[in-house]
């Protein structure tokens, strides 16, 4: 199928998404779509998927110019997208999701769907149960159920949104061999939007890259790697060195802490987070990470052991009274516990304020809004919306609701999902908070960011904590060890 | 015949009856508007307003005095808010069925206790009209907004009130966020339980409020399931004005209208069959809530209870 873009334009208010973008799309290829945040990838390719209509320009499939109204008119067209946050119904199992988009019938024939469904799971190896419940499933395994049902309602091209954030090395490797195979084997488009160069530069046989809304150039890849980053920024950003940093006192001490889940049980951990230190936690998602800093920040209650805040006992302290005593916690789900979709960034930060008048100082409130705007480089305005911010700008949004001065900074992925040059700013912050003696305690799927940014590692492993590793002297081959549970 | 409704003498008589009979649904609806702009889905609105309406009236008829009696159903109603917030937030029950409950507890209460200290219908003197000075006079306008009691107007002026709160105040800005995402509220710093706590506790005094507004202020009576229902219309008035105050305002004084015209329809003796001129109502309500509804968003986390952690 040949699918092409022609002169797209989508305007948000004053925001201009997408302004005049013109692309095109070839059978058995895999496309990497390359931009900052922000840059209008996600808008681009919703409106490709029937999720969103564009303002002006034309989708033309085949030589004939068409129009969605949705995205199911879209899959009926061959076009299907899997978006950044899954669009499934949680509280249903896998198979009635299956059917729910396909099955017009009355009656409906599971036997028949769940062989179908199987068939499918198991041509491109997927691991999903079609009995589970969806709210079981990690976001590894509702991607392949998308997968597997944008493919069984025929789509010829597919799109995946930033697909590789959050879900585990093993399923980013299935999922790379399954695209590998719809492109190649069997003649399929696929779109993959991406901040990753290095999956792009693996994955991709050819790449686009927008800029504030705008086509900057395509380029096949492998290329090197400047020349990418070159396109996406507009120039090399320069990259800062980490600063060294003398630790101070001891913030945050774990005794024989365990915590225990109807899923995982986290046994016996010990730990010590000094002032001005980061510490970063390695390990696969679901081993205990989050967890550990949910018990940190007082959202669950460990079994057994101590929590130790500057030499005081707050193991029984609430997540509020931890607040107040300065200590922040970061969720990695930004829309779902971290931001109030329908609140405006302004309502949010008057939330966020330490201390609350009766009313509302809204003028007051508008000024450090126009401010945090301003430093956190956030582009929106004070009365948007939270989900109308791109995903790295909520994240940035998240950041400036951050009190000073904090004692610990618990943090859930922090970067997940941001371009190269915000994930810089972001640890740039970060460090900033160091020097004034703030505890940094932070998990990663992503080792390089583990070993750069951090003082020294821990890897949990099935709820297990590894020794702990000098940052300076380890690996990724070593880290990947301890992953695997191996001493 | 349609004639004689079309005289101003009726149309002013419409007007007035509209205004006042408005009351109970503007306290109760706007209570019920803080606990779902919270996230709570309070269906026991009507059996709160019954417990009320009864405390109102037995203190009221014993003391002699409307003041102890009003005072008396906003103790009973936060009592009954209170209940409602401990079973929803601590209990995490599912609230569609624990307001039932709490309806059904509050029908059965107030007969019992109807049966038991009064056993038959009595009446009190209710809250007089206040002439506002001046405003009174103005000709036609002063009949129909400026003489009624104290309730009336006092349900009138928390219509702004309730809106002020909700949009310009801390309090209000909590009540939203915990009512769309309870989870990064918490994150925020808000108190979930404590919100939803205040917005039901508000709820249930001005579910009482608007149970006494009827027993002692319009109706001056008490008998076995004096609200007749009107408790729900109330929730559903929350949604018909799209959970803004000034929304349910504009239901309120639609739907109460419509109810005072059919009064008069019958009064005047106007040749349709009664039963239908007492439904219309009901039916314009609904008609309105199809037509009306589905254009805007309920609180994205309204009927969900919070719990904390994984
Ligand atoms: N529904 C919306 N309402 C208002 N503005 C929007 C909306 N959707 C997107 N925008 C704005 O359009 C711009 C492009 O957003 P988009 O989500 O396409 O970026 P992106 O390239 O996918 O970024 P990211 O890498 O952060 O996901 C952003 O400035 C965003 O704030
Ligand atoms: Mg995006």
């Amino acid at each position: 199928m040949q699918v092409e873009l022609q002169d797209i334009h989508k305007f948000f208010g004053p925001v201009k998404a997408n302004a005049g973008i013109s692309l095109q799309f070839e059978g058995s290829k895999v496309y990497g779509l390359l931009g900052e945040n922000g840059a209008g990838k996600s808008t681009l390719m919703k409106i490709l998927s029937g999720y969103q209509p564009a303002d002006r320009g034309q989708i033309i499939l085949d030589s004939k110019p068409t129009y969605f109204v949705s995205p199911a008119n879209a899959l009926t067209q061959g076009i299907g997208m899997v978006y950044q946050d899954p669009l499934d119904i949680p509280p249903l199992r896998v198979i009635d999701n299956y059917l729910l988009a396909k099955d017009k019938k009355l009656i409906l024939n599971y036997q028949a769907a769940k062989k179908e469904m199987k068939d499918l799971l198991s041509k491109y190896n997927f691991d999903v149960d079609p009995d589970y419940l969806i709210e079981s499933l990690s976001l590894g395994q509702r991607q392949q159920l998308e997968l597997v049902r944008l493919l069984s309602g025929g789509a010829e091209l597919l799109i995946l949104d930033e697909p590789t954030t959050g879900i585990s090395a093993e399923q980013k490797e299935v999922l790379f061999d399954s695209i590998r195979r719809l492109a190649y084997d069997e003649g399929k488009t696929v779109i993959l939007v991406s901040h990753k160069l290095d999956e792009v530069q693996e994955l991709c046989d050819y790449a686009y890259v927008l800029r504030q809304g705008k086509l900057v150039g395509g380029i096949k890849v492998p290329c090197p790697n400047e020349r990418l980053v070159e396109m996406m920024f507009g120039q090399i950003p320069v990259r800062e060195v980490r600063p060294d940093h003398e630790l101070g006192k001891t913030v945050l001490e774990l005794k024989n802490l365990s915590i225990e889940t109807p899923r995982l049980t986290v046994q016996n951990i010990n730990l010590e987070v000094k002032s001005g230190e980061v510490f970063g936690l390695a390990g696969l998602e679901g081993s205990g990470q989050k967890l550990l800093l949910q018990a940190c920040a007082g959202l669950l209650r460990p079994s057994q052991g101590n929590l130790l805040l500057q030499d005081e006992e707050i193991t029984n302290w609430s997540y509020h009274h931890r607040q107040q005593a300065g200590v922040a916690y970061l969720a990695a789900g930004r829309l779902e516990e971290g931001l109030v979709a329908g609140l405006s960034i302004t309502e949010h930060i008057v939330l966020a304020q330490p201390k609350h008048d009766f009313l509302v100082d809204w003028r007051a409130a508008r000024d450090i809004t126009t401010e945090r705007i301003k430093t956190y480089q956030i582009v929106g305005r004070p009365d948007s919306t939270a989900d109308q911010l791109s995903g790295g700008n909520q994240q940035r949004l998240l950041f400036s609701l951050l009190n000073s001065p904090l004692k610990l900074l618990l943090l859930e992925h922090p970067t997940r999902g941001l371009d190269i040059r915000s994930t810089d700013w972001i640890w740039g912050l970060l460090n900033e908070r160091r020097k004034d003696g703030t505890a940094i305690l932070f998990m990663s799927a992503d080792l390089d960011e583990v070993i750069e940014r951090s003082d020294r590692i821990a890897v949990l492993s099935g709820g297990v904590m590894s020794r702990i590793v000098n940052a300076k002297e380890t690996t990724v081959d070593e880290l990947g060890h301890l992953i695997g549970g191996q001493a | 015949m349609i004639t004689e409704l079309l005289s101003l003498n009726v149309l002013i008589g419409i007007a007035t009856s509209g205004i006042r009979l408005a009351t109970p649904y503007l306290y109760a609806a706007i209570g019920e508007t803080f606990g779902q702009r919270s996230g709570v889905l309070n269906l026991g609105v009507d059996g709160m307003m019954l417990l009320g309406a009864y405390a109102g009236f037995y203190v009221a008829f014993t003391t002699g005095n409307l003041w102890f009696g009003l005072l008396a159903a906003i103790i009973v109603g936060a009592v009954m808010g209170l209940a409602m917030a401990f079973i929803s937030v601590n209990l995490q029950a599912e609230q569609g069925i624990s307001g039932i409950g709490i309806y059904l507890f509050g029908l059965g209460m107030s007969d019992l206790l109807f049966q038991k200290t009064l056993g038959t219908v009595e009446t009190v003197k209710g809250f007089r009209s206040i002439s506002v000075p001046y405003l009174s006079d103005i000709p036609i306008i002063g009949e129909i907004f400026f003489q009624h009691n104290i309730l009336v107007y006092g349900a009138f002026a928390l219509v702004p009130l309730a809106w002020f709160v909700l949009n310009k105040t801390t309090l209000g800005l909590k009540i939203r966020a915990v009512g769309e995402n309870t989870q990064a509220a918490d994150s925020l710093g808000v108190s979930v339980s404590g919100v939803r706590y205040f917005t039901l506790t508000l709820g249930g005094i001005l579910s009482g409020i608007a149970g006494a507004s009827l027993s002692i202020a319009l109706l001056n009576v008490f008998q076995v399931n004096l609200t007749n229902g009107l408790g729900f219309i109330a929730v559903a008035l929350v949604y018909f004005g799209s959970w803004r105050p000034g929304g349910v305002l504009f239901g309120s004084l639609i739907f109460s209208l419509v109810n005072a015209l059919q009064v008069w329809v019958q009064v005047l003796g106007i040749d349709i069959p009664s039963d239908i001129a007492v439904m219309m109502p009901y039916v314009l309500t609904i008609l309105v809530l199809v037509f009306t509804v589905q254009r805007t968003r309920p609180p994205s986390a309204l009927t969900k209870p919070f719990e904390r952690g994984e």
